[in-house]
């Protein structure tokens, strides 16, 4: 779904169409989850807060014209998982048990792998290959230069490579 | 006596010598042949060196440059060797880069679906630093045709020329052509280049191997089990989220 189409659901939204929401959510329910969990590395915080996302999202949708709803809903989910982070101790955002109670191998590889890298490796990684959002939105959202983003992110791949292919 | 015929004789010395003054900018012809040629410079007063050269003043015409050639093709000296490296000039989506005398810089193309790649946002991040001006890039899908070692791209580049000729030394004169006469020039200025390279300049200009391929990143394999492998939330999460909103 691109950029246009999302504008018009978001208006809908904004109208209290429901069938909208459902729309928006289907499109971004995965990436936006997938933001949250790699900022916070839990799957009992990433879902709370998912689901605060949605709430908040149809309860209140934004009202003023959004140039980038998927760049915005991305933002907005980064910076709810960076709050919460900001609100507990840093040893209870990781928990084993409950990340990878029912991951497949593969996932739990990657999701492990993913862990080596610092959490703004993660973000970028995350926002560039599952948000689908181009280096120029990310230096947007994450305050950081353009060339900053892409360093980060080839930097990122390069320990993704080697930690996934065993070097 | 001077020691050249007409501007067309010191052009070739310069050109078979690679022995440039630094005040040259860039050499085109100005009627279609060597007859009459434009030479800029950085240094106004180095047109009365020139003149003092040459015996047919009406030979020649100038015009302002900022960067000297000799400072442009040791650009295109460090490009080359860069770009050399199939596998880099592949991951960046090089496609070719010539010296654009009359605009005074250095043109490098890549190809159009590499705005986003790491590797080239890396590379146009590092020229844009060091170079500024000097180098202008661009992205294309257009059809490149290769003529022995000369790269023809579409241009489309502004037309505001200043002009000042021996018949009027102190007096710099500004003028806007339309397009019609762009394309003159820029017909001529492409002619020129293929009349320098009978002298075996030094400036190569660097191809493609004309491959389309859409791949180029070494980490492609990384990325798409990054893009395609992502947590998944536990199944009652959507029951939680809609039984909240109906509830609203």
């Amino acid at each position: 779904m691109d950029n246009e189409t999302l504008k018009v659901y978001l208006m809908l939204l904004s109208q209290g169409d429901k069938e909208a929401f459902v729309k928006i959510y289907e499109e971004i329910k995965k990436p936006v989850y997938t933001v949250i969990f790699r900022i916070v590395s839990s799957k009992e915080y990433a879902e709370d807060i998912t689901q605060e996302f949605f709430y908040k999202l149809y309860k209140e949708p934004p009202v003023m014209n959004i140039d980038n709803p998927r760049a915005y809903f991305f933002k907005t989910a980064r910076n709810m998982a960076i709050d919460h982070l900001r609100s507990i101790r840093e040893t209870e955002a990781l928990d084993q048990d409950i990340l990878f109670e029912k991951d497949l191998a593969l996932n739990i590889d990657i999701e492990n792998a993913l862990l080596i890298l610092c959490r703004e490796e993660r973000e970028i990684l995350t926002l560039h290959l599952n948000c689908g959002l181009s280096f120029a939105e990310i230096s947007n959202i994450t305050a950081l230069s353009l060339p900053s983003v892409y360093r980060r992110y080839k930097k990122a791949i390069k320990k993704m490579k080697k930690q996934l292919q065993g070097g | 006596m001077s020691e050249y015929k007409d501007m067309n004789e010191l052009f070739q010395y310069w050109e078979e010598n690679n022995a440039y003054p630094d005040y040259v900018c860039g050499i085109w012809s100005t009627n279609g042949s060597l007859s009459h040629l434009t030479v800029s410079l950085n240094d106004i007063n180095a047109q009365k060196e020139i003149l003092e050269l040459i015996e047919i003043d009406s030979s020649v015409a100038f015009a302002y440059g900022k960067y000297s050639k000799n400072y442009l093709l040791s650009i295109i000296d460090e490009m080359n060797k860069r770009f050399s490296d199939y596998e880099y000039a592949q991951n960046t989506g090089f496609v070719c880069m010539g010296l654009n005398e009359y605009n005074n810089c250095i043109d490098i193309s890549f190809k159009i679906g590499f705005k986003e790649n790491a590797d080239t946002i890396e590379l146009t991040a590092e020229l844009n630093e060091r170079f500024a001006d000097a180098v202008y890039i661009d992205y294309t899908d257009a059809v490149i045709e290769n003529t022995e070692d000369l790269m023809l791209y579409p241009d489309d580049y502004g037309m505001n020329t200043i002009v000042y000729t021996p018949a009027s030394k102190n007096e710099i004169k500004a003028s806007e052509n339309d397009l019609g006469v762009s394309c003159i020039i820029l017909t001529v200025s492409v002619l020129t280049l293929l009349t320098a390279l009978i002298f075996q300049t030094k400036r190569t200009l660097i191809l493609s191997n004309g491959e389309t391929s859409t791949l180029g990143h070494k980490n492609d394999d990384i990325e798409s089990i990054l893009k395609n492998n992502s947590p998944e939330p536990s199944p009652e999460l959507d029951k939680k989220i809609f039984d909240m909103i109906d509830k609203l």
